[in-house]
């Protein structure tokens, strides 16, 4: 399974273009990660991806099928989303999970959904939460929620936007392992928006570097280099190597 | 509660619970409602109330059941059902527990509305209350149907204009909360306006309008109410998973194949109409559609799979044991069931304002 995007534009009422023709693929299995300095687009290309946003031009597909040629229930069959802020909900850890199968119930949760959030729940390792309202969690099980919820949809594709921003480091970690797992193991495209370059070289497969509204760079770890992070990010960094992973180093100004 | 090897069976438990907890509420319902056709200046007892149902008691009892407190114990529970399920869709759709069709101007737009019609028409619209008439109806039944027009037109008004704030002018639910308390001192302004240039009797009969009387609807206006209640509360609930995706926000409910844009146009209008049509029967009823979700929200969480029937069945109890109340606590005549909801509502809004406006 590829998910194509092409061409995609978008622009808020009366501000300059934030996305200016991006151009990206990703397949099933791999986690990408998008990259690049606030306010350069990371976020409305997620929500463009699924259509939360609706891009002035541009297609995307998922093999044959142009996802934004269906209605918005059977995009959320196909494409799960963890937006960057999670709502303060007074629902059940499983109430919220079970809402990932929204799209697949038509009056009543059936057997298969309650066992699809079931399989979320276990996955995420939320079990003894699943009675206790979302609100009572700390921010990484409140995260690990959200996260349930959209694997309960059954996603091909997963879009995450900064879903570590809040975490301290164990529950960055924790979350992180958590979805490649979900990427290798369900075969799911993983697309992430993250500040951190390190966790970036830690966990993902391809990185997609954006700036100025165009996806600069785009490719596996070789693809980061000192010069695209000036590039894009305007610092000079250093590269190492520390207990056999990519290390990035800001230095100087 | 711990559940790591039974989690569908310990979640089917939590939502048993729920389910059994709203029978117990309509339980509830209809023993109120039986002891509300007992209760009033004229006593009856539950065997005597069977007889007068089934035609075979004398014509003082059958009048007092059948023309006087079955209609407005079927008009208090219609009305406090609808004005709750209301309330839900507000709070949920501007995501704030502020929300009510009181608190956004929409009951005050009916009584100005109302005020116009009585006013401009000339005419003298109440009827009464209930076991004890207080105030001698003496019109035609016409012109009532004029006044509830114009409440209704006023009612509208106020939705209308709430409804282009939120959408075109995309206000925040803060900011149209906030609009909701100014076009209600607007309408409240208007209506003082229209009582200073008034007659005395018109002046007594806007006084009155204004109480809200669920003694007030005849047997085919609560029948309309129904007609309306009816199939709205059908489409909530056919929407409450939509509802539940909405209060975990916009681009989740979005990302969960909800139309957010159709459901908080629907569900405004929906819910707008429903306590205009409600509000111009009966007159304004305070605080109802915000005290009742607030009721169900404590009892039963956020989940509108169950707050929805919750707060309707609460809606029905709090309005039909207010007014049971309030025809019974005085001698001298029935109290107006709104006196008795502002009374109950006005503390929990400022506790609510005092809390905050999370929801």
């Amino acid at each position: 399974m590829i998910l194509s995007v092409e061409g995609i534009e978008f622009s808020y009422p009366s501000a300059p273009p934030v996305l200016n023709g991006v151009n990206f693929s990703m397949e099933s299995g791999t986690v990408s990660a998008i990259l690049g300095i606030n306010g350069s687009g990371k976020s409305t290309l997620l929500k463009c991806t699924n259509r939360i946003l609706r891009p002035a031009k541009g297609v995307v597909f998922l093999d044959e099928t142009d996802l934004h040629e269906l209605a918005q229930t059977q995009i959320a069959k196909h494409v799960g989303y963890v937006p960057q802020k999670c709502t303060d909900s007074r629902l059940t850890v499983f109430d919220t999970v079970l809402l990932g199968r929204k799209p697949y119930i038509k009056w009543a949760a059936t057997k298969r959904d309650i066992e699809m959030a079931e399989h979320a729940v276990r996955m995420m390792k939320l079990e003894k939460f699943v009675l206790r309202p979302v609100s009572e969690l700390s921010g990484g099980e409140m995260q690990k929620v959200i996260i349930a919820r959209a694997l309960a949809q059954e996603p091909d594709v997963l879009l995450l936007d900064e879903p570590t921003s809040n975490l301290d480091l164990k529950n960055q970690v924790e979350v992180m392992n958590l979805i490649s797992e979900v990427a290798r193991k369900k075969k799911v495209a993983v697309m992430i928006s993250v500040h951190d370059l390190n966790l970036a070289l830690r966990f993902a497969d391809v990185f997609l570097l954006l700036k100025d509204g165009v996806i600069r760079e785009c490719g596996g770890k070789e693809s980061i280099t000192p010069r695209i992070i000036r590039e894009v990010y305007e610092v000079d960094v250093v590269l190492g190597e520390v207990g056999g992973y990519s290390v990035v180093i800001p230095v100087g100004q | 509660m711990k559940a790591p090897d039974g989690i569908a069976h310990a979640y089917s438990a939590y939502t048993r619970k729920k389910t059994i907890l709203f029978l117990f509420f309509l339980v509830l319902l209809a023993a109120v409602a039986l002891l509300a056709l007992c209760v009033g200046s004229y006593r009856l007892m539950p065997l005597q109330i069977i007889d007068a149902m089934l035609g075979r008691s004398d014509e003082a009892a059958s009048i007092v059941v059948w023309n006087i407190r079955a209609p407005r114990i079927v008009s208090a529970i219609i009305a406090g059902w609808g004005l709750a399920l209301a309330g839900v869709v507000i709070q949920c759709i501007l995501n704030n527990p502020l929300g009510s069709p009181f608190t956004l101007g929409i009951s005050h737009g009916a009584a100005f509305g109302a005020a116009v019609a009585i006013v401009i028409l000339g005419e003298d619209v109440v009827r009464g209350s209930g076991d004890n008439t207080g105030v001698i109806a003496n019109m035609a039944a016409n012109s009532i149907y004029f006044v509830t027009l114009f409440a209704f037109f006023g009612a509208v008004l106020a939705t209308v204009v709430i409804i282009i704030l939120a959408r075109i002018r995309k206000m925040a639910a803060e900011s149209i909360i906030l609009s909701g308390v100014a076009l209600s001192s607007l309408f409240v302004s208007g209506t003082i306006l229209i009582q200073y240039f008034a007659e005395d009797v018109e002046v007594a009969s806007i006084v009155f309008w204004t109480f809200g009387d669920v003694g007030r609807a005849s047997w085919s206006e609560i029948l309309l109410m129904a007609a309306a209640t009816v199939p709205a509360t059908a489409w909530f609930f056919m929407h409450r998973w939509s509802f539940n995706a909405l209060s975990a926000g916009e681009d989740a409910a979005q990302s969960l194949g909800v139309n957010v844009e159709k459901i908080r146009i629907w569900g405004m209008l929906g819910a707008a109409f429903l306590s205009a049509l409600i509000v111009s029967f009966l007159g304004v009823i305070g605080f109802l559609g915000l005290v009742a979700p607030h009721m169900a929200r404590r009892i039963v969480g956020e989940d509108h799979r169950f707050l929805i029937p919750h707060a309707c069945v609460l809606g029905g109890l709090l309005l039909l044991a207010s007014d049971t109340i309030g025809r019974t606590i005085l001698e001298s005549g029935a109290l107006p069931v709104g006196v008795i909801t502002s009374f109950m509502g006005a503390p929990i809004f400022l506790y609510l304002l005092v809390r905050g406006t999370r929801r």
